[in-house]
């Protein structure tokens, strides 16, 4: 896994952070309008980490990297002090780099919250 | 199959209420301490009548489920084997906020942070709090029993759930109210009580009605270092022997001070053990107390005392967000040490407190004994102990070590007259502790009696199997 090239190293070793506490999702605001872990910071920062590891497909990770906003809420929220906004720009050049993932996600999450 | 399954429940539930995609479920089939598991579908119910379909097509089709809140818990309890997963993520509502009567009704998936919030304008708040309150949620706390640092004043869930709206896992998915909005209720058998801490297997709760209580007016306290665990152990039951009802009493070994200073930049480094003390009291009383924490600390050994006379110092001095990184900071020391994945294991035993010094003594030399890099923090208030440590996923042999550390730590809790769980649950990590706790108080026939409930109100086996029992 490690040593394919610097930008899934650095995807690795930040996403690897996690502890998967949740600590960061009530700040999130795409979490709110699509109530689905995908659409929240914790769901991002894991399937970058299982992309890294060719555990997630590319399709997942291009719709989570591609739908936050890059806005830092879940930052101060975070006990091992990832930075997501970074993370997800560098997922975004690793899937789109990867060519492969059509997005395909975002409505059924959606469709739920109205539905609520 | 899963596919197929998921389009079973979406034909019943509505379109956008099932997802199948596995890279999606994956992120709902793990816990903080990396156990995973896997499962078939997700399904997002807007509202009890959905829960209740759910309910009643898994019993038809006998198909497991995993109801979930914000899986942070720490026992294994929502791990999937199959089945669907029951996410409350769309049931987060707050449904009534009274205050005169002293309660919330909030659906399962609003999270403790919103329920305070919701009454804080009041001055109130729901006084569980457990570490992980930002993202926990009221449908877990209640199937988790959740506790907190705030336990040692106020207990745990069981005391602060006074009604809830269940569904039960038979033909109709029959919906229950139970309970009541008041504080005194005699309803026949407690069911609410049984629902509290019954980790998903019982029921699938929807809603719940909490009690809340006012926000104390002023807090004092003190973050005292020992250099020896010895002395600050003295020094919690010198507090309980001077009559000082804690908030909040909390403590760190030297490692976890060092580790969560360290990840805040705190600045705590190299100051020993950390006992945290906070008193709800007026203004006008704090002197008296922190002078009084300050005295019987200095007595047992504190090399160096912080004290703090209002709750906005409380607050500068961040000393319970250093409790708060307890968790989470030590995780991120295990993964720079061992590197990639980890697995965690989180102690959760309580023993009366009198018996602490003995109970933390016991587990440092069972882990010594076995090589094992362990840290020890908890609720000493309480005498709620989480000694933690960790392996890399693939080691049998280090893995095989912390499963025999694990139980002695249970062991030495029950042998020093405690329990094996306080606040984090059975589930799939403590079958076995549950059964030696029994066993050593002569009462194995309550595992019997708990599951003969369980048939009672899960016929078939679909709840969230093989946690518990």
């Amino acid at each position: 896994m490690q040593g394919r090239n610097p930008l899934m190293d650095y995807i690795n070793l930040e996403a690897g952070k996690c502890s998967y506490c949740g600590f960061c999702e009530h700040a999130c605001p795409t979490l709110r309008d699509a109530p689905l872990r995908i659409y929240g910071p914790r769901g991002r920062v894991y399937l970058a980490y299982l992309f890294s590891l060719g555990e997630a497909g590319a399709s997942a990770a291009r719709e989570a990297a591609f739908t936050c906003l890059l806005c830092g809420a879940c930052v101060p929220h975070c006990p091992a002090g990832i930075d997501v906004p970074r993370l997800m720009r560098a997922l975004r050049s690793a899937v789109t780099r990867s060519g492969k993932g059509a997005s395909q996600h975002l409505k059924p999450a959606r469709h739920a919250s109205r539905q609520a | 199959m899963a596919r197929s399954l998921a389009r079973e429940l979406e034909s019943l539930l509505g379109k956008g209420k099932v997802v199948a995609d596995p890279d999606i479920v994956k992120l709902y089939s793990r816990n903080p301490l990396g156990v995973e598991g896997q499962a078939e579908a997700l399904a997002l119910p807007g509202d009890v009548r959905d829960l209740s379909r759910i309910a009643a097509w898994a019993y038809e089709k006998e198909v497991p489920l995993y109801p979930e809140g914000s899986t942070t818990e720490l026992a294994g309890s929502t791990t999937p084997e199959g089945g669907v997963i029951i996410s409350f993520q769309t049931m987060n509502r707050i449904r009534e906020v009274n205050i005169v009567d002293g309660y919330i009704v909030a659906e399962a998936g609003a999270r403790l942070i919103e329920v305070n919030a919701a009454v804080e304008p009041s001055g109130y708040m729901f006084p569980v709090d457990p570490a992980s309150w930002k993202a926990a949620t009221v449908g877990g706390a209640v199937n988790t029993g959740a506790g907190g640092m705030r336990g040692v004043k106020y207990g745990t869930m069981r005391e602060w759930v006074s009604g809830l709206k269940i569904v039960l896992a038979d033909p109709r998915g029959t919906i229950l109210d139970i309970g009541c909005r008041t504080v005194k209720c005699r309803q026949g058998y407690d069911l609410v009580r049984l629902i509290v801490g019954s980790e998903g297997t019982l029921a699938l709760v929807a809603e719940a009605t909490l009690r809340i209580t006012p926000m104390p007016e002023n807090l004092a306290g003190m973050l005292a270092f020992f250099p020896s665990l010895d002395g600050l152990m003295e020094a919690v039951i010198r507090y309980r022997e001077n009559g000082i009802q804690a908030f909040i009493m909390e403590f760190m070994d030297s490692k976890t001070v060092d580790i969560s200073s360290g990840s805040l930049g705190a600045g705590y480094e190299g100051l020993g053990n950390a006992l945290i003390v906070v008193v709800d009291v007026p203004r006008e009383a704090a002197d008296r107390y922190v002078s009084l924490l300050e005295g019987v600390a200095r007595d047992s050994g504190a090399s160096k005392v912080y004290t703090a006379r209002s709750t906005e110092e409380i607050e500068s001095m961040g000393i319970l967000e250093l409790r708060r990184r307890f968790f989470p900071a030590s995780l991120e020391y295990a993964r720079r040490k061992l590197g990639g994945k980890v697995l965690a294991f989180i102690e959760d035993v309580a023993v009366p407190p009198s018996r602490l010094p003995e109970a933390v003594r016991r587990i440092r030399e069972s882990a010594q004994e076995r090589g094992l890099d362990v840290v020890i923090g908890g609720h000493v208030g309480d005498g709620n102990l989480h000694p933690k440590t960790w392996v890399k996923p693939g080691d049998p042999r280090q893995a095989r070590l912390v499963e025999e550390w694990f139980h002695e730590v249970m062991k030495i809790a029950v042998e020093l007259g405690g329990t094996v769980s306080a606040e984090h649950g059975i589930g799939r990590l403590k079958r076995r502790g549950l059964a030696m706790e029994l066993e050593a108080r002569g009462s194995l026939k309550a595992l019997e009696l708990m599951a003969q409930i369980k048939r009672v109100f899960d016929p078939k086996g679909i709840l969230n199997p093989g946690k518990v029992l």
